[in-house]
């Protein structure tokens, strides 16, 4: 005897099955969430594909990327500073 | 298990960088506030000029490019998004004519797609700094020393990595729409506002003069004492920015507009629903600003190479056939002055067109052809040809009011390709006329900024970020 009350098989997990698989499936079909799904990119919407989804890749945050740029940006600045001040004490 | 070309990039997969996609819908405000964030810091990074360059004088050989690729010469966006553009472009190219498969519906095969976009991208901008600065842009290499060649390409690679960073974030879904036609269009109206209000002054002959053009008006009306002559000065003087390109550039922007709202509305219904009809608008400007786009491209294309052969070997009869280069009014900029490059060159001025007619016949016969004939082309290439729309109908399960299941084709077939073709057509003579009228920008600027601004706007009606819509009768497009 075996000590399960329900016998293996049946109606009950077929439906399963059957709604793991379509689950499976709608998440390898998912769009991104974006202006590009939407149908929407600027002017030339049907210009040009893009990254859109998301990938495995080195995720980054938004913020991290404005901070990135900020930095940047502030960097190069105080590079022309350094040679500023350099050029005029040390020439 | 086959080998695909697109497993090739799995190895590079972890150390692409990507911003990680909003888990739910951004609401309008911060979407314009993100785009507004990002707009500013990409403006402020072209504003930046480049540590360690020597010089940047000189004729600018690519001057025909910056105006579609954003870019400006000597700061950080040097390079502005040109990276990103020609990857895309590239792997388009790929996926149209089939030479990768991938498969648009499976989420790993876009995942690898836009991986190997990307990846393509950050090569180009790495291998475009370096021969930037290899082949002597900012000074000769051997004058600049190894350091600060590194240092200007270490510089150029990382402005580039954060462009298509930027680009990335407003496309996810932070922003409103695509980045490139942003940053393109902010840098054209930048330069139009630069040109109408700019505060330097230039003194050529007759005393201190101001470079902008409204601004000039009010100083020669105060400053000189014949109001009359003062007036006709700032009208027409040919040296600066004058009023009388003011005015062109305005009513330019405003007959494009109004053109932007021409369209056939085609009354559809649905056969799964019962209801009322819905209206499927195909616009005069079927396909926006490509076909001039194109065009442009195209025509900035041969006039690099032109100008590159032309240096290179001015006595061949096949380089002089392709087009002469000379420098006109003082400046050091180059201009075609004869061979085919000067015949598709636009013409400077009214007074330039008026003297060689042939020139002018050929060049307005040759932009109208181009833009219509890309027009045709490339609603095959971007799926908006009648065969896609009206599958995309049957999918749907729509029809045209009145008409047969099978009719919605050819009821297409009449309208779409007239429209692109008819489209193309106008949006290259605008831009004829605009560069005639002499507006302060050249004509395809000037076209390619207001659609991108129209889009923009029709895309915050659709999102509901204003209150009312103010071309009345809006309906959703595509």
């Amino acid at each position: 005897m075996s000590s399960s009350a329900v016998a293996p098989g049946g109606l009950r997990s077929a439906a399963k099955r059957k709604n793991a698989a379509s689950k499976k499936n709608k998440e390898a079909k998912e769009q991104p969430l974006s202006t590009r799904a939407a149908g929407a990119g600027g002017s030339s919407a049907t210009m040009l594909k893009l990254f859109t989804d998301e990938a495995q890749g080195l995720r980054v945050d938004p913020l991290v990327v404005l901070f990135l740029a900020v930095g940047f940006i502030f960097s190069v600045i105080i590079l022309h500073v350094f040679a500023k001040v350099s050029g005029k004490f040390f020439s | 298990m086959s080998f695909r070309v697109l497993d090739l990039v799995k190895p590079f997969e972890p150390l692409v960088p990507e911003v990680i996609a909003p888990e739910r819908k951004v609401s309008f405000n911060q979407r314009v506030m993100w785009t507004g964030v990002t707009l500013l810091i990409f403006l402020v990074m072209s504003e930046i000029p480049l540590y360690g360059i020597n010089s940047s004088d000189g004729s600018d050989p690519l001057i025909w490019l910056r105006m579609m690729l954003a870019s400006n010469r000597g700061t950080l966006m040097e390079l502005g998004v040109t990276p990103i553009v020609t990857a895309s472009m590239v792997f388009q190219l790929l996926q149209g004519t089939k030479m990768i498969h991938v498969d648009m519906n499976n989420k790993q095969d876009r995942e690898q797609f836009q991986n190997a976009q990307k990846l393509l991208a950050i090569m180009l901008a790495c291998g475009q700094a370096t021969v930037y600065v290899l082949t002597g842009m900012y000074g000769p290499p051997k004058m600049l020393g190894l350091g600060i060649i590194l240092l200007l390409i270490l510089q150029l690679v990382f402005a580039g990595i954060i462009v298509i960073l930027l680009d990335e974030l407003l496309q996810k879904g932070y922003g409103l729409g695509s980045g490139i036609s942003l940053f393109t269009a902010t840098n054209v109206c930048e330069k139009i506002m630069w040109k109408a209000f700019a505060p330097t002054t230039s003194s050529a002959g007759k005393g201190a003069e101001f470079d902008g053009a409204v601004i000039a008006l009010f100083h020669l009306l105060g400053s000189r004492s014949d109001k009359r002559r003062a007036i006709l000065e700032a009208f027409y003087r040919q040296n600066l920015p004058n009023m009388l390109q003011v005015l062109a550039t305005v009513f330019m922007f405003l007959t494009v507009v109004y053109l932007q709202g021409f369209r056939v509305e085609i009354p559809i219904k649905s056969t799964r629903q019962r209801g009322p009809y819905a209206l499927y608008p195909i616009r005069l400007f079927y396909t926006s600003n490509m076909p001039i786009m194109l065009q442009s491209a195209l025509s900035s294309n041969i006039f690099i190479a032109s100008q590159i052969l032309f240096m290179r070997w001015p006595n061949n009869l096949f380089v002089k056939l392709l087009g002469q280069w000379g420098q006109k009014g003082g400046s050091s900029q180059l201009y075609a002055v004869s061979g085919l490059a000067y015949y598709i060159q636009p013409p400077l001025s009214v007074t330039e067109a008026m003297l060689d007619p042939i020139k002018t016949l050929i060049y307005i016969v040759y932009v109208l052809g181009t833009c219509a004939v890309f027009s045709t082309t490339w609603i095959e290439i971007s799926g908006t040809a009648p065969r896609n729309i009206a599958k995309q109908f049957k999918d749907q399960g729509l029809v045209i009011a009145g008409h047969r299941d099978t009719s919605a084709y050819r009821e297409l077939k009449k309208i779409i390709p007239t429209a692109a073709a008819f489209g193309g057509a106008a949006i290259g003579a605008l831009s004829v006329a605009s560069d005639l009228l002499g507006c302060l920008e050249s004509g395809t600027s000037i076209l390619m900024s207001v659609t991108t601004i129209y889009g923009y706007y029709e895309l915050a009606v659709k999102e509901g970020g204003l209150s009312k819509s103010i071309v009345s009768g809006y309906s959703d497009g595509i």
